[in-house]
Order: C-alpha cells, then structure tokens, then sequence
C-alpha cells in the first residue's frame, strides 16, 4: 500500500517536472514505464513494429496531457496502460497478424541459444493460447497474470468494476487451462 | 529447461512466466523516439504558451484602440516608471513655488469651510 503511494507519488511529481519543462523527468518516466507498456502492447500485438509504434504513440499522448495532468487522475501507469490498449484493440480489428514476430528482436546476451529457442517457442505457444481467448478475457488475464496488475487497477483500465474483472479472469484462467492442456510439450512440460 | 509437472493447472504461473521473460526487451532505438517526441512536445508547449500570452495582450491592445493605442499606452507606461524613479529637477521647483512639498497634505477640506 505504501509502495503504490509512493510510486502514485513519483511518477505524478514526474510527468509535474516534465510539464514545467525538466526533460530528467521525462527520462526517468520513460525507464520506469516504457519496458511494461512495451511488453503489454507486444504480447497482445505479437509485434515488434507494431508494439513500439503503440508504447510510442501512448507516450506521446502522456507528454501532451502532462500540463493538464490533475493529481485526483488516474495513475499515470493506469492511465498508460488504458491507452496502450485501447490503442493496441484498434489495431486487433485489423487483418491478423503473425505469431510473435522475433525476426527484429534485439539480441540478448544473457541467455544460450538452446534456452533462447526454448523460450520463444514457449511464448508462442502461449500467446497462440491467449490469442484464442474472447478479447476481453485476454486482456483481463494478460494485465493480471503477465502485467501482474491488482484487480482495482484493472477493473480502472476496462472501465468495469472490481467484481466483473474477477470473473473476467476466473473464466479466462478456466478456458486458458483447458487450451493450454494440449500444449504441454511445447511449453517443456512432460507427462509421467 | 523442461520442468517435469503432471498437470498444468498445478503449477499455472509458470506458463505466465514465459511471457515476462527478459527476451521481450524492447530496442533501445524506442526509448531516444520517445524522448524525442518528449523534447517536441515540450519546445512546442513552450511555443504555444508564449504566444497565449502575446496573443493575450495583443487583444487586449486591439480593443483599447489599436497600434496608436498600444505605443502611447506603453510610452505613458514607461514615463511613469521612469518618473518614478528618477524625478526630474524642476518638478521640486514647481513644488517649492506652490509651496507643496511630498509630506504636506491637500487641505481641501479647510479652505472649503473658509469659502462658507
């Protein structure tokens, strides 16, 4: 509870400085939120191109509102968040797009090139899984279980109350269970 | 990497964290885009809120009477500022003529009872 009022506190005297013209403000907002909004909008869009696009146009539209930003708003994560998906659903109504796109990804250097593999194939899989999911019960799922979000602040981001994101992600969880049973293998998982 | 689990469902947030793996790592190229746009937008605030400001007083002037009444109303503003500060000589000698001097006060009153 602390921690959510001093990160409210932050990232609020943030987008502040930033309105009266401090550009470290801009910065540190950017580090501190542009990895989640990036992963939200690339696991949804399954993307490169298209999630930075969306965390780009999100953060342009922060920049913009920062003068008329009001303390009684939403949390400036909240509020990122509503707008990347909502930008990321328009862009769901267009023609499908490709499985996770790893073509352009920026290499990563931490991990082997067998786990790597591993790794992508596993999201795949998953994302394949979501993606089979009704578009609200991804969402719910997605900022519950991969953005780790509390439902109050997902109920915030849907425009829906508490009780109705619950059994968004109960019902999503049920039938993602049920899809994911036939995925074992490529999610590493062995019978016996 | 394969991890021995019977049923899913027992161990369900390992599937989640797959999807937080550090492979979705944006390109540091997103980050210099956004701060661009940060950097616009802010020189374009900047912009907008100077010329509200001029916008502002060049309606204002507008209304007083325009470009005549703009330069007189600043010329008057700036002798006055200027007077103020700096008192030119003579102004003492018409004072001591009149026999008036910055800490006397107007008797108006007085002198209006001495007519009745």
């Amino acid at each position: 509870m602390f921690d959510d009022l001093q990160k409210k506190d932050i990232d609020h005297d943030l987008i502040l400085a930033f309105a009266y013209g401090d550009r470290k403000a801009a910065q540190q907002l950017t580090e501190r939120l542009m990895p989640k909004m990036y992963a939200h909008a690339y696991f949804r869009l399954g993307n490169i191109a298209d999630a930075e696009d969306v965390t780009q146009e999100a953060f342009l539209r922060l920049w913009q509102l920062a003068p008329r930003w009001k303390q009684e708003k939403a949390r400036v994560s909240t509020w990122l968040y509503r707008v990347v998906s909502n930008l990321c659903n328009d862009r769901y109504r267009r023609p499908k797009l490709e499985v996770l796109d790893y073509s352009q990804e920026p290499a990563d250097e931490t991990q082997s090139p067998t786990n790597k593999i591993d790794e992508q194939r596993r999201q795949k899989t998953l994302y394949h899984a979501i993606s089979n999911l009704p578009e609200n019960q991804r969402l719910a799922v997605q900022l519950r279980h991969i953005d780790e979000l509390s439902n109050p602040d997902i109920a915030e981001i849907m425009d829906l109350s508490v009780e109705a994101v619950e059994s968004l992600t109960a019902r999503g969880k049920r039938k993602l269970i049920a899809l994911l049973q036939t995925h074992k293998s490529e999610l590493g998982y062995r019978d016996g | 990497m394969a991890k021995n689990k019977q049923n899913p469902r027992d161990d369900f947030s390992n599937f989640f964290e797959t999807a937080k793996s550090p492979t979705l790592k944006a390109h540091a190229d997103l980050k210099v885009r956004i701060l661009r746009d940060a950097d616009k937008t802010r020189d374009e605030l900047y912009l907008a809120q100077r010329r509200s400001w001029l916008g502002i007083t060049f309606i204002y002037l507008k209304e007083l009477g325009g470009s005549s009444a703009a330069v007189g109303f600043s010329a008057s503003l700036a002798a006055g500022v200027f007077i103020g500060f700096y008192s030119p000589d003579w102004s003492e000698l018409i004072a001591n003529v009149v026999g008036l001097d910055a800490l006397n006060e107007v008797d108006l009153i007085g002198s209006f009872f001495g007519m009745m």
